[in-house]
């Protein structure tokens, strides 16, 4: 007997997820020997960073690279880095001499806030911008609409940052210049609210023109042309033409978490917001291995979960256009998974 | 067509109408939040102030100094608050208010008393220290001996201070209580300058020790300071800001300024505008190249002060050809210091280096003149293209040659004044192929042996005459300096240096130790470098100087309102 709930087969929806469980596994492991790698072969020696231009013997040298186990064989390194990554322990930073994983937490928990503020932006407007150019293909709003979403994709967070800084707080005196205040929820949300406008910016023009693109489609589709045909409300129309269009634009809005995760090392430097991204330019700086790690491995596994997580609800939205087109998002690109 | 076309004309309107009713709630609740910020937090911005400024107003720096706090916005970010474990510039300047140890500096760079209200020494052998009577912790404790001999035994350990066990001396034997107020301290070998050593500008920040051994991290979020200065450390975010206040236990009577507030602020151009804002009363360590745009900030002044820095090139002379004399000579003849400080680049805000030791770095002995005077009579290679030219033909390459010169990605003044020495060292027929390289790479290359010519970029951390020369002078042989250096001569006077009874006796062969490498053309200083700070219109300052913020409780210097 075959289970369904909608247009959901669950047996076949249970093995969807688990196979995607499964590849995010595997993803993620393999993301961490390539993390460890990266950072392993590196040039730099962090010993050497500690010490700077001062006077260092060979001894000194040796005795700050066996207190982090640098010389320890390549694998026994990684091993240890893995296992500990497993129970949250990635060590202590070099810098600090804090636990790794107590200095990333309020780092990561700011950043995690300013990107889910973004991607809230960048979707309600992204999307509301996209079916308004779609809607009105070839008028005023369609080209200002475009041009806005091209000078979106082209500028760099840094300089929008910038321009928003020096217009919308120093001019308007609307928003604040730096930090993210005085502790309290609303005061934070002030506080990030213009950067997250500026990430929202850059990355969310990338939903505009997905979302123009995959409406003009469905506007072109047979459905559309008999659904009009036998006058049905636009309403049903345009909601016919967002579900099919949704899973092209749930897997844009995937890409978009990737790229606004990236965006934070500007938009955190420009605001001096204490976020992942500001510790992850600060760690790198100071070669502070273990913090560049772990942060690395944090992004790279929350990227990969926010991939899964996006096929899963692709699938359970719409099942047939998984099986029809045959494809997923993954790492940033289509692929194919039926032949 | 008209119908159609007023359809779409009413499409666009709804759309319109529906944008700026979304922008209209934006700014309702970006005011709403505006008036319930709190003005005290540095780096909230001020809706009124900003308001004004759009209505006609004029903006002046300087932040609401009424409430008695002085934030001041520093270019970096500290990760720790203990010196023992992150020992950059800014974490000395944080924790001089907080921490003490056995002797401190004055404004004017000398060693004054701090925790020891007197010192004596033996042939700077055996260093007695009588501990001042009614020091306490910020807790209201009272500083111990054992307190002290705790956080030196802390500093020594490698594990425990990775920041300064680098920098303590390997030479202290041992460190004893020898009576309730009396500390003993015995070196193997006599050394004038380890006094530097057990001052909060070297290496020993007094920590109280029953609190230290049970904290987890001292200097992290949770476990900040307890340290016996005249501020303590009530507030600390990674990245974001540290906050003081007064301690009300310090002995030196009460702090004038009650609470003093750090902004990190990476980003040059964001920290400006905080700085227009009246974000930020005062700024350190603004770049020498922007200061300008800073000066023109209603209100703003911007000071310059040596910073003791020293940036020069330096020859191994075991990387051919740079093994010759002649050669490394013709290079120091073509670098136009003058035009470098005084052009473009620095704008006039440095001092052409003779030496590698700048005058400065001697005030502990010397007064400025004096100091000048005695670094005045070294041989220096003053620009010259003709007498570049006549060493070039004099040596083992007269035709010239091809070299590569890699400076720092953090110090971009390096990076142009490579460019205009390659362009003089063109027209004596030398290639000079500049690099910009991660200033983590470029420490790694420090003194690597692989380099002929190489810069050389040093900030004093101490005011010990002797500092840089013991480490570039120290001509012992591969390793022992940058230079892969090897003389006799010189290496004696490193010895003398790091033997010197006293810091006075540290002038004499630090003196002769920069003749001795200028003479064999080992280093070509290039430039003694300056550092601007500006402070806005609420804030005044006086006798800001090289020594000021890792000076005895440095926020005295500070007047609000």
């Amino acid at each position: 007997m075959i289970r369904q709930w909608g247009d959901v087969n669950i047996r076949g929806a249970a093995r969807y997820i688990a196979k995607r469980i499964a590849e995010f596994a595997v993803s993620v492991v393999a993301l961490s020997f390539v993390i460890f790698s990266l950072l392993y072969i590196a040039p730099g020696d962090p010993a050497r960073s500690l010490v700077g231009t001062r006077k260092a013997t060979p001894e000194l040298l040796a005795r700050i690279r066996e207190q982090y186990h640098l010389d320890d064989p390549f694998l026994s390194q990684y091993g240890r880095w893995l296992e500990g990554a497993f129970h949250f322990d990635f060590g202590e930073s070099i810098r600090s001499g804090a636990s790794v994983s107590d200095t990333i937490a309020p780092h990561a928990v700011v950043t995690f806030e300013l990107v889910l503020i973004s991607l809230a932006i960048s979707a309600v407007v992204g999307v509301a911008c996209g079916i308004a150019a779609a809607k009105g293909r070839g008028r005023l709003r369609d080209g200002a609409i475009t041009v806005a979403a091209l000078v979106g994709t082209s500028a760099p967070s840094y300089a929008a940052g910038l321009v928003f800084l020096y217009v919308f707080a120093l001019k308007l005196g609307l928003f604040p210049i730096y930090g993210i205040g005085n502790g309290s929820a609303a005061d934070e949300l002030w506080h990030l609210a213009l950067p997250a406008v500026t990430l929202a910016f850059g990355v969310g023009a990338l939903l505009v023109q997905i979302t123009r693109s995959a409406m003009l489609k469905e506007a072109a589709s047979d459905y559309t042309v008999f659904m009009r045909a036998r006058a049905i409300s636009p309403l049903r129309v345009t909601a016919a033409q967002m579900k099919n269009a949704s899973p092209a634009i749930l897997t844009s809005a995937g890409l978009v978490l990737a790229g606004l995760f990236g965006s934070t090392v500007l938009v955190e430097s420009v605001f001096s917001i204490p976020g992942l991204g500001n510790l992850l330019a600060s760690s790198v700086t100071f070669h502070d291995v273990p913090v560049v790690q772990a942060i690395a491995l944090l992004l790279a596994v929350f990227i990969c979960a926010a991939s899964t997580a996006v096929d899963i609800c692709v699938y359970l939205i719409n099942p047939s256009w998984v099986q029809r087109h045959g494809v997923r998002w993954k790492g940033g690109r289509h692929e194919r998974i039926h032949a | 067509m008209e119908n159609r076309f007023w359809a779409n004309r009413r499409g666009e309107l709804r759309l319109a109408r529906i944008l700026a009713a979304a922008l209209v709630v934006a700014l309702a609740l970006a005011l709403g939040s505006c008036s319930g910020g709190d003005k005290a937090q540095g780096g909230d911005g001020s809706a009124g102030q900003g308001g004004d400024a759009a209505a006609g107003g004029t903006q002046n720096a300087g932040a609401d100094v009424a409430d008695g706090e002085l934030v001041i916005g520093i270019p970096g970010s500290l990760s720790s608050l203990d010196v023992n474990q992150e020992a950059g510039i800014l974490n000395y300047y944080v924790a001089a208010i907080v921490n003490e140890g056995l002797v401190s500096i004055g404004n004017d760079g000398k060693v004054i008393p701090a925790l020891a209200e007197s010192w004596s020494d033996e042939k700077g052998e055996v260093w007695k220290f009588k501990l001042r009577q009614g020091a306490k912790f910020s807790d209201g404790s009272p500083v111990t001996a054992d307190d002290i001999i705790w956080s030196i035994e802390r500093a020594q350990d490698p594990e425990r201070s990775p920041g300064v066990s680098i920098y303590f001396p390997d030479y202290v034997k041992s460190a004893e209580k020898t009576a309730d107020d009396e500390i003993t301290i015995t070196l193997e070998g006599s050394h004038g300058g380890f006094i530097w050593a057990v001052s909060n500008s070297g290496g020993l920040f007094v920590n109280k020790k029953e609190w230290g051994e049970k904290a987890e991290a001292i200097g992290s979020q949770k476990d900040l300071l307890l340290g016996s200065g005249p501020y303590k450390a009530v507030e600390f975010e990674p990245g974001s800001h540290a906050t003081f206040e007064a301690s009300g236990t310090w002995w030196g009577g009460d702090a004038s300024i009650p609470k003093v507030r750090f902004d990190f602020i990476e980003d040059d151009a964001t920290r400006l505008l905080a700085f227009t804002q009246g974000d930020i009363d005062f700024a350190l360590n603004i770049p020498v190249d922007q200061a300008e745009q800073w000066e023109k900030v209603d209100g703003a002044k911007v000071e310059y002060i040596a910073d003791r820095s020293y940036y020069g090139l330096t020859f191994d002379p075991n990387v051919e050809p740079f093994g010759d004399e002649h050669i490394r000579k013709a290079v120091s003849y073509a670098i136009n210091a003058k035009s470098i400080v005084e052009g473009s680049i620095l704008k006039g805000r440095g001092t052409v280096a003779t030496a590698i030791t700048p005058p400065e770095q001697l005030a502990a002995a010397l007064t400025l003149d004096a100091a000048k005077e005695k670094l005045g009579g070294i041989t220096h290679y003053e620009y010259s293209i003709e007498k570049a030219k006549e060493e070039l033909a004099q040596s083992s390459r007269p035709d010239g040659f091809e070299t590569t010169l890699y400076y720092p990605d953090t110090y971009q003044n390096a990076g142009k004044a490579s460019l205009v020495i390659a362009e003089s060292l063109k027209e004596i027929g030398i290639t000079l192929d500049v690099k910009e390289i991660p200033i983590d790479q470029w420490l790694n290359e420090v003194g690597d042996g692989k380099q002929g010519v190489a810069w050389m970029i040093y900030f004093p951390t101490t005011a010990e005459p002797g500092e840089i020369a013991g480490w570039l002078l120290d001509a012992e042989g591969a390793g022992t300096n940058p230079a892969n250096w090897t003389d006799a001569e010189a290496a004696k006077l490193a010895a003398r240096i790091l033997g010197a009874e006293s810091l006075e006796a540290e002038i004499e062969p630090t003196v002769q130790a920069n003749e001795i490498a200028q003479k064999q053309a080992i280093y070509a200083p290039v430039w003694w470098g300056q550092s601007a700070v500006a402070y806005g219109g609420g804030v005044t300052v006086d006798g800001y100087g090289s020594f000021s913020l890792i000076s005895q409780n440095w926020p005295r210097l500070f007047s609000l309102g």
